[in-house]
């Protein structure tokens, strides 16, 4: 009903305007009004405002704008959207069968998502690394794990690199940092992985077959494959592993990634028919299952190791704590000085063990960026994960810098509970969040703070996401075309004129009044405060937005918090506005949309939350 | 001497076990805690996390299993990584020491040296130049001192490696570690030293012909390093934890960062172990550095 509208308004308002005729195009706006009255029948008001200016707005915001209009209070609080159709919509995605249904589910999500004006995006993470000149063939997938085994140009086999500091868990089933990754992709082998190019390569795996609906895969692992001790790696190692992973007692992070293999009574659906054949028995359709199976939480681990340590029932990383332990993958750890040093050796048994070019990784245990810095320069490391926030400007047209492409976006977010939409209805609040969304100059923000190239964000999918179904998901086609086609996104992705001249009509219609200066009235005014993190870049991006806002006369005050503390309040909603970000886990929007649901533990923005 | 002793371990006890009750529920009061992260894990993941550390139960409750385990050499493990604490802060600690020994040694040393020469070559080129000098290391601080000694020596001079898998090389970080107490000792040793050399009994050593350099190591030096152990006491107990800034710049698996990362981490078994380690070898120190004042002053008596 609600795009019927949309595409009724969108066709009347082409019409007139290729009539040309002023007079056609007031009775156009008026047939809007009263189609709008229908969806927002509630507050009069409003609607006759919303409709008004939405014919004033550019083209570039309008059609959020008539998203905007369509949503509904929720019932404990008339500020706060109505989240019912969201949830529903969510539950939907993860049984729906057919994929393009899925895909057109996944845009109509993030239609309410963005049409809230909760989740505001600034750009699209991409990630930096340094490499020395002569070295090449070590690469990076979209989530930042970095593979080295097969790096060319490494003098005397010996590549001394850094990732971070001492990692916190080497278990790939209890691994959630990206560095801890890195470690695990090199040194644990899961059934699949990707390849220079990032498309997925079988490893463990040698083929799969998956049945006509989508839901049963049959795997098939390459013979002859062995731990790092020698003993046999077989399908059944799979199955334990897996359903440790998943298991509640393992408390993993990534446990949830199991939920779709899960049966009726929530044990883990994979069976070993044979030494090398796997059944996995999946909830519904899963256009990603072979991402998964290359992510590091789905990487075996040898029962015989994990339970060697003495209290790994209490303590399930216990096992791989120290160096020497079992492992499958292009490296065993050989030697570990505790926040100093890692030396990692070949492994011999890894099934792809001749194609192995480097001998040895020397990991750096470091985070201090000076020290990180000064290793690269005295040329005693050759691979920096990180580099100096104020050295990137140099670096940009240095050979030996690299940026690669992420996935996942960098916004700010409201909490659509907070005090300052008190009095607002939903539509309302929504449009006073999108007219701060378009006083903000990302392009400022990528070229002076983010620096490397960042693409600016106008919508929370990233760019390069995948949909699913066989194609980008962030592309206009015929099943879907964003609100502004030319940006695919949202709203306009060139900070102008236009765009304050837009935040001004919102506003207005949000009930805001201006005085005669264009500045926001005494008599409506706008503090909010935004929550960050300690870290020069996110207050340096803070600063910027308040800048931006002042444009109109709105003031923003910034609180800094110990991360820590930070989090804590984030997620309790004890925030008005607030940064965030989001690295994908696995290449689909699922996973960046489901963690809005009221049950989540991401949903910061407190939708559907009393 | 011996009832000294017993009376001061038993106030140490104490002191302690206060210093546990007050970390041990500060540290909870604290926001934050040790399961949060950018991605929030899911409820039944932070239920059983909850339930290994026993952060499910009452504080009191949880403090007497802490105390319990304690008693039995059991510090627990770690909420971030799941190591042994005990092992960890032991282990982190012999790297620490060793390097905190060496600069205690050096900053024990050539302060007591330099110090004396200030004090007994009063207003010559020797006592400027030392002022000067110790004035600007109690000035500098310890980040700025080991950025620069790491630049001058591992990028410009290129003599020593900025990071290896290799032997380390603590001469850096045992210069970075010296150069504030070595300073600090220098000007206590030398004031304190003007002192004592204007004293009656220096004077009357002098003047029954006592030889000049008998002068001053038996009866001059030894007097005035009474304020300087005073010091040096709960320095030692300092530098041999540790500093969390030098241990970073020159990539030291130490126990300095284990203070820090432990509280941004909300580590509480980590913040207990090393709390506890510390006020331990504090209290050890001050004992220590109390008897010493005996053997050195004999006018000292215990009471």
């Amino acid at each position: 009903m609600k795009k019927a509208t949309a595409m009724f308004l969108s066709l009347a308002l082409v019409m007139t305007t290729l009539a040309g005729c002023g007079q056609t195009m007031n009775s156009a706006t008026g047939e809007t009004q009263s189609a709008e009255e229908a969806v927002v029948a509630d507050d009069a008001a409003a609607t006759e405002e919303g409709a008004e200016a939405t014919a004033e707005v550019s083209e570039s915001v309008a059609g959020l704008v008539e998203l905007a209009n369509s949503l509904q209070g929720a019932s404990y609080n008339e500020a706060a959207p109505d989240w019912t159709e969201y949830e529903s919509l969510i539950s939907q995605i993860k049984s729906e069968t057919d994929y393009a249904n899925r895909e057109a589910l996944m845009h109509q999500a993030e239609d309410i998502l963005m049409a809230t004006g909760a989740v505001l995006p600034i750009y699209y993470y991409n990630d930096i690394y340094m490499l020395r000149d002569g070295i090449s063939n070590i690469y990076s997938n979209l989530y930042g794990f970095k593979y080295f085994m097969y790096a060319e140009g490494v003098e005397g086999g010996v590549l001394n690199a850094n990732l971070a500091s001492e990692p916190a868990k080497l278990d790939p089933a209890l691994n959630s940092s990206v560095d801890g990754a890195c470690l695990a992709v090199n040194s644990f082998a899961g059934l699949y992985t990707y390849d220079a190019n990032g498309e997925l390569q079988p490893a463990l795996a040698d083929s799969y077959t998956v049945s006509d609906d989508g839901l049963v895969y049959t795997i098939t692992m390459k013979e002859g494959l062995k731990w790092s001790d020698g003993s046999d790696l077989t399908a059944n190692d799979i199955v334990y592993s897996w359903k440790r992973a998943a298991a509640d007692e393992t408390a993993a992070d990534y446990a949830y990634m199991f939920d779709n293999i899960k049966d009726a009574n929530g044990e883990v659906n994979v069976v070993a028919d044979d030494d090398h054949t796997l059944t996995v028995t999946l909830g519904a359709p899963c256009a990603y299952f072979l991402d998964l199976m290359a992510f590091p939480a789905f990487y075996p681990v040898q029962q015989a190791a994990v339970e060697s340590a003495a209290d790994w029932e209490a303590n399930p990383g216990a096992w791989c704590q120290e160096a020497g332990f079992v492992s499958s993958g292009a490296y065993v750890l050989k030697e570990w000085t505790h926040d100093e040093s890692m030396v990692y050796v070949k492994n011999p048994y890894y099934y792809d063990a001749e194609n192995v070019t480097v001998d040895e990784l020397h990991f750096m245990l470091s985070a201090d960026d000076t020290a990180i810095f000064s290793a690269y320069n005295a040329g005693d490391v050759d691979f920096i994960d990180s580099v100096p926030t104020d050295a990137i400007a140099s670096l940009l047209e240095n050979s030996e810098f690299y940026i690669v492409p992420n996935l996942g976006t960098y916004y700010a977010a409201f909490n659509v509970n907070s005090e300052l939409f008190a009095g607002k209805t939903a539509t309302q609040a929504a449009l006073m969040r999108i007219a701060l969304t378009l006083l903000i100059d990302r392009d400022y923000i990528v070229q002076n703070i983010g620096q490397t190239g960042q693409e600016v964000a106008t919508a929370f999918i990233p760019a390069g996401m995948l949909d699913g179904n066989g194609g980008v998901f962030k592309t206009n086609d015929d099943a879907y075309t964003y609100p502004n086609a030319d940006t695919t996104g949202y709203f306009t992705d060139s900070y102008s004129a236009e765009c304050v001249e837009d935040a001004r009509i919102l506003l207005e219609m949000a009930g805001y009044e201006f005085d005669e200066n264009g500045m926001l009235s005494e008599s409506t005014p706008i503090s909010l405060n935004y929550l960050t993190n300690d870290g020069t870049g996110h207050i340096k991006v803070a600063e910027a937005m308040q800048q931006d806002f002042a444009e109109l006369g709105i003031e923003m005050t910034i609180t800094s918090e110990e991360w820590n503390v930070f989090l804590d309040d984030r997620k309790a909603g004890n925030f008005d506005f607030a940064r965030e970000g989001w690295l994908a886990d696995f290449n689909d929007p699922i996973n960046m949309l489901e963690m809005w649901t009221a049950a989540s533990g991401n949903n910061d923005c407190q939708f559907g939350r009393e | 001497m011996g009832r000294y002793v017993v009376k001061r371990v038993l106030l140490a006890f104490f002191t302690i076990v206060i210093i546990t009750i007050i970390t041990f529920f500060t540290m909870n009061a604290v926001p934050g805690g040790p399961f949060n992260s950018e991605k929030a894990s899911s409820p039944e993941v932070k239920a059983a996390l909850e339930k290994r550390y026993n952060l499910d139960k009452p504080l009191p409750e949880q403090y007497i299993i802490y105390v319990k385990g304690l008693v039995h050499g059991d510090m627990g493990i770690s909420t971030k990584t799941g190591r042994d604490i005990a092992e960890t802060i032991f282990g982190s600690f012999k790297v620490s020491a060793t390097i905190g020994g060496m600069a205690a040694a050096l900053a024990i040393l050539t302060g007591i040296v330099l110090g004396s020469i200030a004090a007994l070559y009063r207003n010559t080129w020797a006592d400027r130049f030392i002022v000067f000098i110790s004035t600007l290391m109690t000035a500098v601080p310890s980040f700025v001192l080991a950025t620069l000694l790491l630049y001058v020596f591992c990028i410009k001079l290129g003599w020593i490696q900025v990071w290896s898998t290799e032997n380390s090389n603590y001469l850096l970080p045992v210069l970075a570690l010296s150069m504030y107490p070595m300073a600090y000792i220098t000007r206590l040793t030398k004031t304190s030293m003007l002192e004592v050399l204007g004293q009656d009994y220096v004077r009357t050593a002098k003047a029954k012909g006592v030889a000049p350099t008998k002068v001053i190591f038996k009866h001059a030096l030894r007097n005035a390093l009474i304020p300087v152990i005073t010091y040096v006491g709960p320095m030692l107990a300092s530098i041999l934890t540790g500093s969390m800034v030098v241990e970073s710049i020159f990539t030291v698996g130490g126990l300095g960062s284990k203070f820090v990362t432990g509280i941004n981490n909300r580590d509480y078994p980590m913040i207990m172990g090393t709390t506890i380690f510390l006020a331990v070898l504090m209290v050890t120190m001050n004992l220590i550095s109390d008897l010493i004042y005996k053997m050195v002053d004999p006018r000292i008596t215990f009471d």
